[in-house]
């Protein structure tokens, strides 16, 4: 009984060990995506603006501390590109946390299990 | 527990303060942009603006604002466009009523932090301000017992019905003689699959003295049975819940264990009184093995009988429900045959098994009282009283069900009042057994109880009796644990009167119980069992209870007032107490 208490105890050790790896890597993603969506937010803010132009207005990029004028057009079309990529990356970044978050579910599953083995056992003992 | 709420409040308030500075971060780009947006509106009045212009980071020089209609406006992404001040002003309207939007929505979010984390913080306190106590009980014993209960009670059920049935039956709680040894015989069984308590041999052997008065001996290991059981009895009861229901109905010995199912059916509805039908239940079961007890065989078959019928009846309301697990388990063991008798006074006091849970133990008392008669003579041996809180007190001692126990004996008492309010009532009644003379009635004279007081907080209806098992609801309870023991023994008396005034019982059992046992182990436990059923808070004024007593049918009460009065103190928490008590008992 108590053998198996160890073991049991070791195993739920383990798994909860890892749970937590998962939580860290799962807020890691979390700040990622955090990033990301403010970037798309103010991409998307960027677009509207640029959409609102008419044709006549200069656009300038800033490239360091020079202003160099770009044509509107191709302003419009690298900030909707610029917004494709992120919008791909922030899909990436959700599936990744889903897999991270059904990982995680599996190890809490898992641990309830062992837990309930060791309050079984501790509770049995006799 | 409540470290973890705290923890939790604490990182609720975090967020909170978080979501704060976001908000206030937001609020001044939205100030900014309003302060840009006027220094534009300004900007084409005149052609040059005089001002003085900014150079390096410590000096400024008279300049001149010139082509002020032409402005880069930052888009962000590192695109700049140019712009008139007109346009300029529009684009950054657009960017203020976003920015606007932001500083909404984060202040929402703050706002909904903020109400959840007061929430959190209101729950950490009690109504009254107090702060909640959790009443954690250690598994470990209860568990097996319950374990143990259950397959004894399931075994006792047959057994037991067969045993305290024929014995409970028989006697029918009129027969604490026949019922206590049938009991006892049952009880032994019962108890032997449950924890091998000696308690059950030794509640047989109290059966055999105990009617007799041999009690006093037992006390000590029948307190740390009947601890254990009320433990025990509490679990099942939790776990049991509906089940009792069914077995309770069966009769007396199946009351016993399904006072523990009824128990643990109307558990449910009575915290409290689950835990003291658990208590009852286990000391039903534990109880019926013991509880064959003098009293409690009196009692069980009473009790369980009662307690049956009433769970039966009680089946409706929780209180009932309750205090027939608690009853039935009480009853069943026996040493619940407190609620028995009084079950049979009762009747319905079943009902109030439910409200018996904690009035399981007013069932005891009730027993003691109902049984009157039986009580009586009962009563007289104090190893029967013993037995009986013994019987329950170990029972409830050992779930811890103390209250359970008191449960049972007022529940007993409180028979009558198996509705759910008796369920309150009978923590009220339990104080001061002024309950009127029916049980079912003594709900109002339950609340009464002055001594008993069943704590505010306790005293709510299992609810408010559950979730406050609060440091003074609690109290009752390990008092009530104290008080099984005297409960037992009142209870037995109580039981005797059977279900006289069911609240009335109530107190005069424990009252009897005090008396009877005058301080025995087994009446301690009776009586904290009892005041933890019923949910009397530690603090109630003794005095109220000997007087409670006196008014008890058995006007044996002031003794259990005496008794419950070293109780009073005795029992700080339930939680240590049991502990004590289990690791005593271990």
């Amino acid at each position: 009984m108590s053998v198996d208490h160890e073991n049991v105890r070791k195993a739920l050790q383990k798994e909860a060990d890892a749970y937590r790896g998962h939580q860290a890597e799962l807020s890691k993603l979390a700040t990622t995506k955090r990033d990301l969506t403010a970037r798309q937010q103010e991409t998307e803010t960027v677009l509207e603006e640029l959409k609102l132009l008419d044709d006549e207005a200069n656009v300038f990029k800033a490239v360091g501390p020079v202003l160099v004028k770009q044509d509107l057009m191709e302003a419009r079309t690298n900030v909707t590109n610029r917004l494709e990529f992120i919008k791909k990356d922030i899909e990436r970044l959700d599936n990744q946390i889903k897999g991270v978050e059904s990982k995680m579910l599996d190890r809490e599953r898992e641990i309830m299990k062992l837990q309930k083995k060791l309050q079984g056992a501790a509770g049995d003992p006799s | 527990m409540s470290q973890e709420l705290k923890a939790c409040l604490a990182a609720m308030q975090a967020a909170a303060r978080q979501r704060e500075a976001d908000v206030a971060a937001l609020q001044a780009s939205v100030d900014e942009v309003a302060r840009v947006q006027q220094l534009l509106a300004r900007l084409p009045d005149k052609v040059r603006h005089k001002a003085m212009v900014p150079f390096g980071k410590q000096a400024f020089f008279e300049g001149e604002l010139i082509h002020t209609n032409e402005t880069l406006v930052g888009l962000g992404c590192d695109l700049r466009l140019e712009a008139s001040a007109r346009q300029a002003a529009e684009v950054l309207a657009r960017r203020h009523a976003r920015a606007e939007a932001a500083a909404a929505a984060a202040r929402q979010q703050l706002g909904e932090l903020r109400a959840r984390a007061d929430e959190l913080a209101a729950t950490l306190s009690n109504d009254e301000g107090e702060d909640l106590v959790e009443i954690r009980q250690e598994y470990e014993e209860s568990e097996e017992l319950l374990a143990a209960a259950r397959g004894s009670a399931a075994a006792a059920a047959k057994p037991a019905p067969t045993h305290a049935g024929g014995a409970s039956e028989g006697t029918s709680r009129e027969d604490s003689s026949g019922a206590a040894e049938a009991a006892a015989a049952a009880a032994e069984a019962v108890v032997a699959g449950r924890d091998g308590e000696g308690s059950g041999a030794s509640a047989a052997a109290r059966n055999g003295d105990g009617r007799g008065g041999g009690e006093g001996k037992k006390n000590d290991d029948d307190d740390q049975r009947i601890f254990a059981r009320l433990e025990e009895l509490e679990r099942l009861e939790a776990e049991a819940g509906s089940e009792g229901e069914d077995e309770a109905s069966d009769g007396g010995g199946g009351g016993g264990g399904g006072g523990e199912d009824e128990g643990g059916v109307h558990r449910g509805s009575n915290r409290e009184m689950s835990a003291a039908a658990a208590a009852p239940a286990g000391a039903g079961r534990g109880g019926p093995g013991e509880g064959g007890g003098s009293d409690a065989g009196v009692s069980a078959p009473a009790g369980a009988a009662g307690h049956t019928g009433a769970a039966s009846g009680a089946a409706t309301s929780r209180g009932p429900a309750a205090s027939a697990p608690v009853a039935a388990p009480q009853d069943a063991v026996a040493s619940t045959a407190p609620a028995v008798p009084t079950a049979a006074l009762a009747a319905e006091a079943e009902g109030p098994v439910a409200k018996a849970k904690p009035a399981a133990t007013p069932l005891r008392k009730g027993f003691l009282l109902g049984g009157g008669g039986r009580g009586g003579a009962t009563r007289g041996t104090p190893a029967a009283q013993a037995r009986q809180p013994g019987g329950e007190a170990p029972v409830a001692a050992a779930t811890g069900a103390a209250g359970g126990g008191s449960g049972s004996g007022v529940g007993a008492s409180g028979g009558g009042e198996a509705s759910s309010s008796g369920r309150e009532a009978r923590r009220v009644s339990f104080a001061d057994g002024s309950l009127p003379g029916e049980e079912a009635g003594s709900g109002a004279g339950l609340q009464q109880g002055p001594g008993r007081a069943l704590g505010g907080p306790g005293r709510q209806q299992g609810g408010g009796i559950r979730p406050a098992m609060k440091q003074g609801s609690s109290a009752g309870e390990p008092v009530g644990q104290r008080g099984v023991g005297d409960r037992g023994a009142s209870a037995g008396l109580a039981g005797d009167g059977g279900g006289g005034g069911g609240g009335s019982l109530r107190h005069t059992a424990a009252r009897v119980a005090v008396l009877e046992d005058g301080g025995d182990a087994s009446m301690a436990m009776a009586r904290a069992r009892e005041e933890a059923f019923t949910g009397l808070v530690r603090e109630r004024p003794v005095d109220g209870d000997g007087e409670a007593a006196g008014s008890g049918a058995g006007g044996v009460g002031t003794s259990l007032s005496d008794a419950t009065n070293g109780e009073v103190t005795a029992a700080p928490k339930r939680v240590s107490k049991f502990k004590q008590q289990r690791q005593g008992a271990a």
